[in-house]
């Protein structure tokens, strides 16, 4: 009759005890999982037992677009993700990290015939160039237009350049803390535009042979912690097959992304994606307008941004194999280096005084676009043009 | 003049006794003022288990700046320690990470605190699914049947 009856008298659905059950049973075992860590003092059995900051530190880690994966594992990390206190901690460990260094240099002649190296460093963190330096240059080697990758704290001028008819096997390295150049370890066989990036450490020296060079010298491998040149892996019959099934090929840009080199050409249809594992190769598309502006590449936060002159920043969405213009970006199309920092993008570029500009872009995916977002930009070198006429950019480690 | 190396004792929670240099002890901040303020020559770390403060040892150990003679440690030397350092994270189970975790907090060693939690972000990146990273960092989950299809269902946008 009374209501307080009425509510006794209700039988508990199967939903509600299940329910009952379920969150006896988490607490048990939370009791349990407490008094195991009583008993074995110091001694922690699951990422939850740690303290609240130390479980922070482990998921800012984690890169951000797992934070939906995060938020399901349970309320704990559903909160830090919620809060707002995961991003923030993510923030606090960028600034944490050492921001590397540009390094921007240019190969210069003298009357005399001598060849110069011109280098000046600026460092992202302090936005400080470093007095400009130059050193003789003592090989015959084209520096000039050569491949160049970045590893650690060096720079390695890889082979002949694309722009020359010669051949070559020799490898110059530039260390920046001592500032000198020096010979590297020669490659098995000569190459000019050879696409060359650096995958696990590793540098992957692709294509850019002689017409009619044999099949299982395509690919060389250095590992600058050995000193030593090896013979990279081949697809199937020990065979490469460049862009739509090319036996030959030159390279103007490689970037490396997932274990892969990605080797962008001269023409349409030699655009070529090569797997460091197996040695398989894939066609990378790019179309001929675009493959007629290719100028700097490089990659971040896992996609692959291309600076293709008079379109601008575009980049690769890989699931719809197209490419897509970076939003919001306001900047003339002409000739900008790039380099990767951070997770950012650093666009260079030379002003009509001879200038030169950094502008420090972050990257927003927002849906299926990415949205560019000028930070901050300041002089990098005050320039007067001289010796960096034709000049180049790469990052470097502290 | 050579310089004579100086000792240093340290003993565990459960009475295990470590013998260090006192290079080795000034990679941990809180020890190298402990070392300092006291001069004794056995200092007690109640806080961390013999098991986990060798780890600690070989770690800092490994870690002891090495100068060269140019006094600029050198490139081949950082490269060498990222492979050990690779190698000391391999070996080792979840657990000792955690223990390495909270020790590295406690002891105040960055270096270390950074490279345990840089693992443990990697295990959970390597994860394919919430269930995988449960399972994996021994998490148990405190969802409700019904929270958890609200959960999934609020996040599911990330999910393919």
């Amino acid at each position: 009759m009374s209501t307080a009856a009425d509510s006794n008298a209700k039988e508990p659905t199967q939903e509600e005890i299940h329910r009952a059950l379920s969150s006896m049973w988490s607490l048990f075992t939370d009791i349990m999982r407490r008094a195991i860590h009583i008993i074995h003092r110091n001694q922690y059995y699951s990422l939850s037992s740690l303290p609240h900051d130390l479980v922070l530190n482990c998921l800012a880690r984690v890169p951000a677009s797992y934070d939906p994966t995060l938020s399901c594992v349970c309320k704990n990390f559903q909160s830090l993700v919620l809060s707002g206190e995961l991003a923030q901690m993510r923030r606090y460990l960028l600034a944490m990290k050492d921001y590397p260094l540009l390094c921007v240099f240019n190969i210069d002649s003298t009357r005399r015939g001598w060849k110069t190296f011109h280098w000046a460093t600026f460092n992202l963190k302090e936005k400080k160039t470093s007095p400009p330096k130059s050193v003789d240059i003592k090989t015959t080697q084209n520096m000039f237009t050569c491949p160049t990758v970045s590893v650690g704290s060096k720079i390695y001028f890889v082979g002949g350049s694309d722009w020359d008819h010669e051949f070559s096997s020799g490898v110059v390295i530039f260390d920046s803390r001592s500032g000198e150049l020096s010979k590297g370890p020669s490659m098995k066989v000569a190459r000019k535009g050879a696409g060359v990036a650096v995958v696990d450490g590793k540098i992957y020296v692709m294509g850019g042979c002689r017409i009619g060079g044999c099949d299982e010298d395509q690919i060389e491998v250095f590992d600058p912690n050995t000193q030593t040149w090896e013979v990279g892996p081949l697809g199937p019959h020990g065979k490469i097959t460049y862009g739509r099934g090319h036996k030959w090929n030159e390279f103007r840009e490689a970037v490396a992304l997932d274990g892969k080199v990605y080797g962008m050409s001269f023409c349409e249809g030699y655009h070529t994606i090569y797997d460091t594992k197996d040695g398989t190769c894939e066609n990378l598309e790019i179309s001929y307008e675009y493959t007629q502006r290719i100028w700097k590449a490089c990659v971040i936060n896992s996609l692959i941004y291309v600076f293709y002159h008079d379109i601008g920043l575009m980049w690769y969405d890989s699931k719809e194999k197209i490419w897509r213009m970076v939003k919001d970006l306001c900047y003339d199309v002409k000739w900008h280096h790039m380099v990767e920092c951070n997770g950012k993008l650093a666009l260079l570029k030379k002003d009509s005084e001879e200038k030169f500009w950094c502008a420090m872009i972050a990257l927003d995916k927002v849906g299926v676009d990415i949205h560019g977002r000028v930070e901050w930009s300041e002089f990098v070198l005050p320039g007067d043009g001289g010796p960096y006429a034709s000049w180049s950019c790469l990052g470097l480690s502290l | 003049m050579e310089n004579e190396k100086k000792m240093i004792t340290l003993k565990s929670s459960d009475d295990v006794t470590f013998e260090v240099e006192e290079a080795v002890v000034l990679e941990s901040q809180f020890l190298s003022h402990l070392v300092q303020d006291c001069p004794a020559p056995e200092h007690k770390i109640k806080e961390v288990t013999g098991k986990i403060l060798s780890k600690v040892v070989e770690y800092c150990e490994k870690h002891v700046v090495v100068v060269v003679d140019g006094g600029d440690s050198s490139s081949s030397s950082g490269d060498d320690l990222k492979k050990w350092d690779d190698k000391f994270i391999k070996e080792m189970d979840l657990s000792t990470v955690y223990d390495l975790i909270a020790a590295a907090n406690y002891l105040n060693i960055q270096a270390l605190l950074d490279l345990m939690c840089q693992r443990v972000a990697d295990v959970i990146t390597a994860c394919k699914d919430h269930k995988e990273i449960r399972e994996t960092l021994g998490i148990v989950s405190d969802y409700t049947a019904e929270e958890e299809a609200e959960v999934l269902k609020e996040n599911e946008w990330a999910f393919d």
